[in-house]
Formats: structure tokens, C-alpha cells, sequence
């Protein structure tokens, strides 16, 4: 009689610790229901690219490539749309070279299948001292930085183009070293800040 | 009976599941959209998100005052929730450069899509979208209540959950103290506590959050009807680490920052019901931050 009282109210103690469970579960259900927004997710990357200037020339020529699938494939996501906001230049090292060297060029993109480069920005006399802070090529703070009318607007086609191209930049132009006739070399670096809004 | 049990048990897993299911999901896309903000514009991403949580986190801990000295053994089910409004859904953030450095109205984490601003050659800098889509934000915790010895109570709050997959680990540890003081004023109209209590909250490496109130109460029976009230001061902090992604400064990419939720001093008032075993209150929290709590418990 006393061991089926006592399995009894085992019984009953289980029921309730069950129901208080059960009563929190369906609480917590009850807050999780739809409570996610069918929002795109902003995710942001940085395209670099180091160019290695090492030249006794005057002129320096170099290209580098960025596959822009293969940075959506590494995302792991449903990728809606790409764009880019930022688009920047700084010498990220200038080794032996003094830093009063001017460089002038000029930043120029094309799609890899095409045989034609379309120019961004020129940039005229600026030391290395001064590309030392990383630049925008959309800030007036630096004179000297001139954006090339239509290219940007060509490089926003590229980024909205399905599937997503392989991209060439290229940068060409002068070295000025004051007189000195010593070889140059030197880091120049491009970014470019691009979001992808991916359906999570 | 055994039909019973093996019912009781499917719906148990069956609502975990799905639970599971939904908070995995949400746990990605949350700490996703967290790590694309740098440390500027997080906070103003996730304040609303702290003052709900925090104001959440700090209701809920009692309903008496009345503590005498006998076995009380309670295992309670909590859940609060606090308004959700447009106030919620919008704060102000600084554009990144190049673009203009003014101000704009963007959505908070409870918000819907994320301002888009225009620079120069048409260039645009979208900001993050919300997250949540909540009229309310809701919490519920389990807590187990054990006194009273010398007109004292503890409160433990737990909740655990080992990562899986994408699922970062879950972890909530809370603890209280609440003590009768009606002994020290021998006659009076109510009864009256004071209680303390501490919680830490963990999402995966990326947020921790503590909770500290101190309240007042004061609580009177009507037979088996309680009505009870207090003051609480209370301060919660969220720290927030993680590396900043798609950003090219590698050594400011981290982002490491403590910011505090905005409510500090609530005033509460509630009803309980004391059926035997089952424990049934509910209470309204007026604050900077208004939280709704209710709880069932079971017990002694």
C-alpha cells in the first residue's frame, strides 16, 4: 500500500515537471514562430589587389584579376546582387625608394573576355609619401585624384552583370624621381569594398 | 497511462525540433549581420535588442514577499515579453566613407530594410536589413526556486544548449537571493522582501550579457490571491567580440566593446495565484523598457 502511494506520487511529480516542460517548450515555440524577416543579409568583402612596382623605367604596366564568382561560390550563399561602395588606393611599401617619388597613371578595368580596357581614375604627381594613407578615388582630400567620366558607371555594369564576370584591373603609368636615377619599387594597392546581399 | 506518457514525450520532441530549427536558423542570420557592422554603428544595431533583453532578463524573479520559514520547492516556467514599437525599428548611423558624413535613419535589428545611401558616380552603400519581425520580444526561462531558511529563498535560473552545426552554444546562468524583512516589523499592513540577483547570458563567442537588479517588494494575501508590487534598479551589459568581416585593416577588424541596456529603475505590480501545487502570476513592469511576465509553476 505505502510502495504504490509512494510510486503514485513519483508519478504525479513526473507528470508535473513534464507539463512545467512542455508549458515552457510551447512558450518558446510560440516566440520563435515567424519571428524571422524574409530580409536579405548585407555580407561585405574586400577585393585587394598588391601590384609589386620594381622598374629602373620610367613607366610601369601591371595587371591583376579578381573572380567574381569565386568570391560568391566562398560565400556560401544565395547571392542576389553585388555591388561596390569604395574603391581605394595606398603604397603599401616603398622598401629602399624615397618617398618625395611621384607616380602618375591611371586605374583601368575591363572583363577579362574583352580585349578593351575602360579607364577609372588618373592620379597626377602624388608621392609615395602621400599614398601612403590608403585613398578613396571618391574623396576630394587628396588633389591630384581625377575620377574619369563614364568609368566609374562601367565598373557599377561589370559588378551588376549575371553571371558574375572575371574582372582585369589594370594600372599603368610614370615614375618621376626628382633627379635621381635609382631603381624604384615599391607596393601599390587597390581595394574594393563590395556587398553582396544574399538570401540567407 | 503508458499512451499517455509516450504522447506526452513525441510532442516534447516534436516542439523541440521545430524550436531548434527556427533559433538555428535565426542564430546564423543574427550573428551574421552582427559581424558586418564595425564597432560605431553596432551598438546603435543592437540597443533595442539590449533593452529588451535586459529588461526581459530582470522580470519575472517573484511574486511574494511573504516569505516564512518552510520547504518551498518550486520549478516555475517564466516568460516575459516587451512592446516592440517603430521607435524600436530605426536609429541613426554615420555613412562610411567616402560617403557624406550625415547622419541617416537605418533599421535597428527589430527593424525591416536597411537605408540605402548614394554617393558620388551613383556608387551606393547599403546598410544592414533587420533581422527579427516581432511585435513583442519574448523570453522565457525555467527557474527553480528553494527556501525558505531564515526567511530566505534562492533562485536558479538555467538553460544550456551545446552548438551543433551552424548553431553557436547557448547558455544562460542565473542566480538570486531573496530575503523576508516582515520579521524585523512585527505588525504590517503587507509583506515586505528585498532580493538580488545575477545573470550571464552566452551566445557562442561572439555575445555575453550580465544582468544585476536589486529590488523592494512588498506583497499581501487574500486567501489564495496575491497582489504584490516593488522597485527594482537593475543594470545590464552586453559585450560584444568578434572580427569585423569584409574589412581590409586587418588590425581594426576586431571589434571588442561593452555597451549597456537603457532602462535602470522599474516599478512592478502583479497577481498570483497559489492553487496547492500549481503557482500561476503575472505582472506589469513600467520602466524606460515595459515588460508583460507570467509564469506557471509547480511545487510546494
Amino acid at each position: 500500500m505505502r510502495r504504490a502511494m509512494k510510486k503514485n506520487r513519483a508519478y504525479n511529480i513526473g507528470i508535473l515537471i513534464n507539463t512545467t516542460l512542455l508549458f515552457f517548450l510551447v512558450v518558446v515555440m510560440f516566440a520563435c514562430e515567424d519571428m524571422i524577416r524574409d530580409n536579405f543579409l548585407i555580407l561585405e568583402e574586400v577585393a585587394e589587389f598588391e601590384y609589386t612596382i620594381d622598374t629602373d623605367d620610367v613607366n610601369y604596366n601591371e595587371t591583376e584579376s579578381v573572380n567574381l564568382q569565386s568570391i560568391i561560390n566562398d560565400l556560401d550563399s544565395d547571392v542576389e546582387d553585388i555591388s561596390f561602395y569604395n574603391f581605394t588606393l595606398q603604397v603599401t611599401n616603398t622598401y629602399e625608394t624615397p618617398l618625395n617619388t611621384e607616380i602618375s597613371g591611371t586605374i583601368r578595368v575591363k572583363q577579362s573576355s574583352d580585349s578593351q580596357y575602360e579607364p577609372i581614375v588618373n592620379f597626377t604627381n602624388i608621392t609615395l609619401e602621400e599614398f601612403q594613407t590608403e585613398r578613396s578615388i571618391f574623396s576630394d582630400e587628396l588633389t591630384g585624384i581625377s575620377l574619369v567620366s563614364g568609368g566609374v558607371a562601367y565598373l557599377i555594369d561589370l559588378y551588376d552583370q549575371q553571371p558574375a564576370p572575371t574582372l582585369d584591373f589594370n594600372v599603368r603609368g610614370t615614375i618621376d624621381r626628382n633627379g635621381e636615377g635609382q631603381n624604384t619599387t615599391f607596393d601599390f594597392t587597390v581595394r574594393v569594398y563590395s556587398q553582396f546581399e544574399t538570401d540567407p | 497511462m503508458k499512451i499517455s506518457n509516450r504522447l506526452s514525450l513525441s510532442t516534447l520532441i516534436c516542439i523541440l525540433v521545430v524550436c531548434m530549427s527556427t533559433s538555428a536558423n535565426a542564430q546564423n542570420q543574427f550573428e551574421d549581420a552582427i559581424e558586418q557592422f564595425e564597432s560605431e554603428s553596432v551598438t546603435g544595431y543592437l540597443q533595442p535588442f539590449l533593452n529588451g533583453f535586459g529588461a526581459n532578463l530582470n522580470s519575472g524573479f517573484a511574486g511574494t514577499a511573504k516569505l516564512e520559514n518552510e520547504l518551498v520547492i518550486r520549478l516555475e516556467a517564466v516568460g516575459m515579453a516587451t512592446l516592440i514599437g517603430g521607435a524600436e525599428e530605426t536609429f541613426k548611423a554615420i555613412p562610411p566613407a567616402p560617403f557624406n558624413q550625415q547622419k541617416v535613419e537605418t533599421a535597428t535589428i527589430f527593424g525591416d530594410q536597411g537605408a540605402t545611401v548614394t554617393g558620388a558616380e551613383g556608387i551606393q552603400y547599403k546598410y544592414q536589413n533587420g533581422v527579427f519581425d516581432l511585435d513583442y520580444f519574448p523570453l522565457a526561462v525555467p527557474q527553480l526556486t528553494i527556501g525558505n531558511y531564515y526567511h530566505t529563498q534562492v533562485k536558479l535560473r538555467y538553460f544550456g544548449y551545446t552548438g551543433q552545426d551552424d548553431v553557436p552554444d547557448i547558455q544562460l546562468l542565473g542566480f538570486g537571493i531573496q530575503h523576508g524583512l516582515t520579521q524585523y516589523f512585527g505588525q504590517l499592513p503587507l509583506d515586505l522582501s528585498v532580493a538580488l540577483f545575477y545573470q550571464q547570458f552566452k551566445i557562442g563567442d561572439i555575445i555575453e550579457s550580465d544582468a544585476f537588479a536589486i529590488a523592494g517588494m512588498g506583497s499581501k494575501e487574500f486567501g489564495i490571491l496575491t497582489i504584490y508590487g516593488g522597485v527594482q534598479y537593475e543594470k545590464t551589459q552586453m559585450d560584444l567580440n568578434y572580427t569585423r568581416s569584409g574589412s581590409s585593416d586587418i588590425e581594426n577588424s576586431q571589434v571588442d566593446l561593452t555597451f549597456d541596456a537603457e532602462n535602470s529603475i522599474r516599478g512592478y505590480a502583479g497577481l498570483g495565484l497559489d492553487l496547492s501545487i500549481v503557482h500561476i502570476r503575472t505582472d506589469i513592469n513600467i520602466g524606460n523598457v515595459s515588460v508583460l511576465s507570467a509564469s506557471i509553476g509547480f511545487g510546494i
